[in-house]
């Protein structure tokens, strides 16, 4: 199902307990929610695994596995774009902490690679704290137009 | 995730069905760290049956190839479809895993060792 309304306009918030699933839950959601877009089926995948990389993080880094801590998920649909912010109840980190790992190991390092992944595929990533005092992690992907695609691939052959 | 093992010889095939996620990607790394030693070291993980990846997935991945690399071993993946292969290739990690088509050019490679 694809839907083509010019005017898309959702806005779906939810919270959940911290669980070791909550990455799959929230990605079996976001398989559903894709289908309102006109994202191709590429992207689809790509924006999920960019959006399952930031739950894992807030299980595991941010609310350190506490089953008590909760993770937040907003959820925003648009003509042009889709956002998605997901807090968690933790400290949050820094630019430094994300290359850290992966620098003292490089490619055969065991971890450190999920913030790159979703860097590369989403079109803005930000992270900050909120005044409610958790922690934000927002991801946002323009819809990319069947054309633009084409003239990806081009670029990429040269 | 479902793992099923078969054994040809000292070749293992591990073909996995499912998501490769946190959840799953734990076990994986202990099931196969389980199997590998100095003469069971050739493995073979058949990716037809993944339909998803992320970074859980490949750090068990990479920590079971150091591991199978300890043991003089070796590891290839088959069957990965375009988009699981991709992460691979975000990542560079194609670098250092060997990739097949199908697991029959594995089973060649593996036995010419
Ligand atoms: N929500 C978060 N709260 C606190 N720290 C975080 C959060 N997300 C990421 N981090 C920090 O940033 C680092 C890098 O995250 P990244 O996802 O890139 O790698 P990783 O989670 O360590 O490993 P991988 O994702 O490859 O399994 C983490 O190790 C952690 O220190
Ligand atoms: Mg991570």
């Amino acid at each position: 199902m694809q839907r083509t309304d010019s005017n898309l306009n959702e806005h779906i918030k939810m919270e959940m307990l911290n669980s070791i699933r909550s990455p799959q839950i929230v990605d079996e959601l976001m398989k559903a929610l894709v289908e309102l877009t006109p994202m191709l089926d590429k992207e689809k995948y790509r924006f999920r695994v960019a959006i399952s990389e930031i739950v894992t993080n807030s299980y595991l880094h941010g609310n350190q596995q506490n089953p008590e801590r909760t993770i937040w998920i907003s959820i925003l649909i648009l003509t042009n774009r889709i956002e998605i912010v997901v807090e968690d109840e933790g400290d949050g980190f820094t630019e430094s902490a994300i290359s850290r790992k992966y620098e003292s190991d490089g490619i055969y390092a065991s971890g450190g690679r999920g913030i790159k992944i979703a860097q590369k595929i989403a079109d803005k990533i930000e992270w900050y704290h909120t005044d409610r005092g958790t922690f934000a992690v927002s991801v946002c992907k323009y819809y990319k137009l069947p054309n633009e695609e084409a003239v990806e691939s081009v670029k990429v052959k040269v | 995730m479902d793992i099923k093992q078969k054994d040809q010889g000292d070749i293992t095939i591990l073909s996995l069905n499912g998501r490769l996620d946190l959840e799953s990607s734990t076990r994986l790394k202990s099931e196969t760290d389980s199997l590998i030693t100095d003469r069971h070291n050739k493995l073979i993980f058949d990716f037809k049956g993944v339909n998803f990846i992320n970074s859980s997935g490949l750090g068990a991945l990479v920590s079971i190839l150091k591991n199978v690399n300890s043991c003089s071993g070796k590891v290839i993946l088959t069957g990965l479809a375009p988009y699981v292969k991709e992460v691979f290739e975000i990542t560079q990690l194609s670098n250092i895993f060997e990739i097949y088509k199908d697991e029959r050019q594995a089973m060649n490679k593996l036995k010419s060792m």
